[in-house]
């Protein structure tokens, strides 16, 4: 504190920006600018620390590379993420989870609730509605903790391919950090010798290397203090030397520095994306399969008369002949030698197809109705056939082996005349040959009580009136195509196999009336 | 100001510049975090430049599809044509939602879906489909659309908006085809199924 001392600090002539302070005293523009170089800095080196120690407590730091998080959390950001017990989260916080959109990424946002399942429904906040995949508890990665503002943004800028701000960065820091390790030597004017008592005593004692970035007027400032220190015993002329030699490693320092944190940053520092979503949906779509596959005039017609079976024969392929009745309940199986998919029998039905019979039968797999004594069998039937056959009938027995009886039958004699009949006797029989090649619509129908009056009806015209009869069989299994009419006048031979085409077989548990069979045929529209 | 109290000034501040900067930052990441973390319900405000993703599309509100009386053979083509006008590049996916059937009736339900351009009604008229990548992006049945695309991650397509400024859109026409297959068997009458579809996009990064 000695007064002694003070025209010795008195400022000799300087350059035009020097202020007024003491000769050896730093100029109140330089502290300031070394000291806000510091100090921003140790701002940016501090959240770089902030966003990595507490990596070393096994907490993750991550870059958020992406907005829906916005405004509470930016790009750039670093969220740190400290473990958790999923079962411990509070709604409303914000996690980081494995993306269950994108597996190889981590989401960060903010858990809304769990659903039925248990699971975490989560929403960026920047998004309309939540995540349309909820997280599985066990791929929460964290739960946010800190947030460090800013510091990943070179990491955002490196994955987007924005290489200049990233480099326009690292320039800035480049100067920020030469401008704050530039030395502030202050001459204590309380203690003559103190050449230490300075904040920067770890810095190489050289102002020169400190003004060398500071501007263009640095020869003359260097100038300037070789003239000034004739009073300081000749010291430049060390630091002179020291001049080349030190500036070069605080340099290499600098960048080593630098490529330092930037190993430990990429090291412990991931990603994470908090990523924008969005939808549109067009909901409802509904599809209605028909309540019928195979309406139609004809069927239409047939099934308004409510029959106990129905085999359209369909099918394109296979043994199986579904059940066209409403209720659907008693299919057959194809056995022996046959072919399907060919032409329709009825021409309202263009669609329909019938089947082939060349040496085959079809027979009622699991019969579910008893039979009445009134009943009708209607079919639709195409042979030349010289040797007839059985077309439609009830067999004692189903499966592949030949029933020891046979009731409720329509069947082509070898003469070539279709007969109806019960019980092994002829009831009814057509007038005309009907092995003629051409598609026939042919219907038996017994009707009345105890001996029951037998109808034929052939294309729609009734064959006049029939005899009495009365079915003796009522369960049974409906065969198509074959089976032995032993015991029946002029009966096919052997096993009775029809060969011909056959569509459309109906059976009903009533006597149709004869304007039933009309409309039938004229439905069919042959 | 005495030239010595300017020198202490000098002194303190360049003495005290990084332990105040330090504990700048530790106020700044305290804040930081307290704003973002304290909140527990989303409050966003309107207010800034990371961009958005935003579809719509042109249904009006109306299903693709609503039919009934399916019988086998039974097809039609529909198309919607979606919208979007993010700002960002991202992915859109589409999956299906809500499915429901009955007596399976999805097992005999074709289903492809096309990617393409051009289409201005949901009858297709002026739809091109795309030539590469390939425009079909599904054709199986509706089951097993309803069973494996049920989300983002699971969803099928392959278009990837750029982004675009206001008042620039960019689009994508699907087309959907449902066949009911031919050989469906009379087990599947009165049979029905549902669904919806649901374009989701996600930004890129």
């Amino acid at each position: 504190m000695s007064t002694i001392h003070l025209p010795l600090q008195r400022p000799a002539p300087g350059p035009a920006s020097a202020d007024a302070a003491p000769a050896g005293d730093p100029a109140w523009s330089r502290v300031m600018l070394v000291a806000g170089s510091r100090a921003a800095l140790a701002v940016v080196l501090s959240l770089v620390v902030w966003s990595l120690l507490p990596a070393v407590l096994g907490w993750s730091p991550r870059v958020i590379m992406s907005g829906s998080m916005m405004p509470r959390i930016h790009v750039g950001d670093v969220v740190v993420d400290r473990p958790v017990d999923p079962s411990a989260l509070t709604e409303g916080r914000i996690v980081t989870v494995t993306d269950p959109d994108h597996p190889e990424k981590t989401r960060t946002h903010r858990f809304l609730r769990l659903d039925e399942d248990g699971r975490l429904v989560t929403q960026g906040d920047a998004n309309d509605a939540p995540d349309s995949t909820p997280v599985d508890p066990d791929d929460v990665l964290g739960v946010a903790a800190l947030r460090v503002p800013l510091v990943g943004l070179p990491v955002t800028w490196t994955a987007q391919g924005q290489l200049a701000p990233v480099g326009i960065t690292v320039t800035m820091l480049l100067l920020l950090a030469l401008a704050a390790t530039a030395p502030l030597r202050f001459a204590d004017p309380d203690v003559d010798a103190d050449a230490d008592d300075d904040v920067d005593d770890d810095a190489p004692d050289d102002r020169d290397a400190g003004l060398g970035v500071l501007g263009a007027d640095a020869e003359r400032r260097r100038a300037d203090l070789r003239a000034r220190a004739a009073r300081h015993g000749g010291r430049v002329v060390t630091r002179s030397a020291q001049v080349s030699g030190a500036r070069r490693p605080r340099l290499l320092g600098l960048a080593a520095a630098g490529l330092g944190a930037l190993v430990a940053t990429a090291l412990t520092t991931q990603t994470t994306y908090a990523a924008l979503s969005a939808t549109t949906s067009n909901p409802a779509n509904s599809f209605a399969a028909a309540a019928l596959f195979d309406s139609g005039a004809y069927p239409d017609a047939v099934r308004a008369d409510g029959p106990l079976l129905y085999w359209r024969l369909d099918e394109l392929s296979g043994a199986t002949v579904a059940d066209s009745a409403t209720g659907a309940a008693d299919p057959g199986t194809l056995r022996g030698s046959w072919t399907r998919g060919t032409e329709s029998g009825v021409p309202s039905e263009p669609s329909s197809r019938s089947a082939v019979f060349t040496a085959a039968t079809l027979v009622e797999d699991n019969p579910t109705s008893t039979q009445t004594a009134r009943f009708t069998v209607e079919a639709w039937f195409r042979t030349s056939s010289g040797t007839g056959g059985l077309l439609v009938g009830l067999g004692s027995t189903g499966g592949a082996a030949d029933p020891s009886a046979l009731d409720r039958v329509l069947y082509l004699s070898p003469d070539g005349r279709l007969r109806l009949g019960v019980d092994g006797k002829v009831v009814a029989s057509s007038r005309a040959l009907l092995n003629d090649g051409r598609w026939h619509h042919v219907a038996g129908v017994l009707d009345g009580n105890g001996n029951l009056d037998a109808t034929l009806y052939v294309d729609g015209q009734s064959q006049g009136t029939g005899l009495k009869g009365k079915p003796v069989l009522n369960n049974g299994y409906w065969r198509v195509g074959g089976g032995s009419l032993t015991g029946y006048a002029n009966a096919p031979t052997g096993t009775g196999a029809l060969s011909g085409l056959v569509d459309e077989v109906a059976v009903y548990g009533t006597a149709l009336a004869g304007t039933r069979i009309q409309a039938h045929y004229a439905a069919a529209g042959r | 100001m005495s030239v010595r109290s300017a020198f202490r000034h000098k002194r303190l501040v360049a003495a005290a510049s990084v332990p105040v900067a330090v504990i700048a930052s530790g106020a700044l990441v305290w804040q930081s975090t307290y704003a973002a973390f304290s909140d527990t319900t989303a409050n966003p405000t309107s207010n800034w430049s990371t961009g958005t993703v935003k579809l719509a599309d042109n249904d009006s509100g109306t299903a693709l599809f609503n039919a009934t009386n399916l019988k086998p053979g039974a097809t039609l083509s529909r198309c919607i044509t979606v919208t979007s006008t993010g700002s960002v590049a991202s992915n859109v996916k589409l999956y299906g939602t809500g499915f429901t059937s009955t007596k399976s009736l999805g097992d005999v339900i074709n289903l492809t879906v096309q990617e393409g351009a051009g289409a201005t009604d949901a009858a297709c008229a002026g739809f091109v489909a795309d030539t590469a990548p390939a425009a079909t992006v599904f054709n199986g049945t509706l089951s097993a659309f309803a069973a494996g695309k049920t989300d983002y991650a699971s969803g099928v397509g392959t278009w990837s908006p750029a982004g675009v400024t206001s008042p620039a859109t960019e689009s994508k026409s699907y087309k959907v085809t449902y066949t009911f297959a031919s050989s469906a068997g009379n087990a599947y009458q009165t049979a029905t199924a549902a669904i919806g579809l649901t374009w989701e996009t996600q930004s890129t990064s």
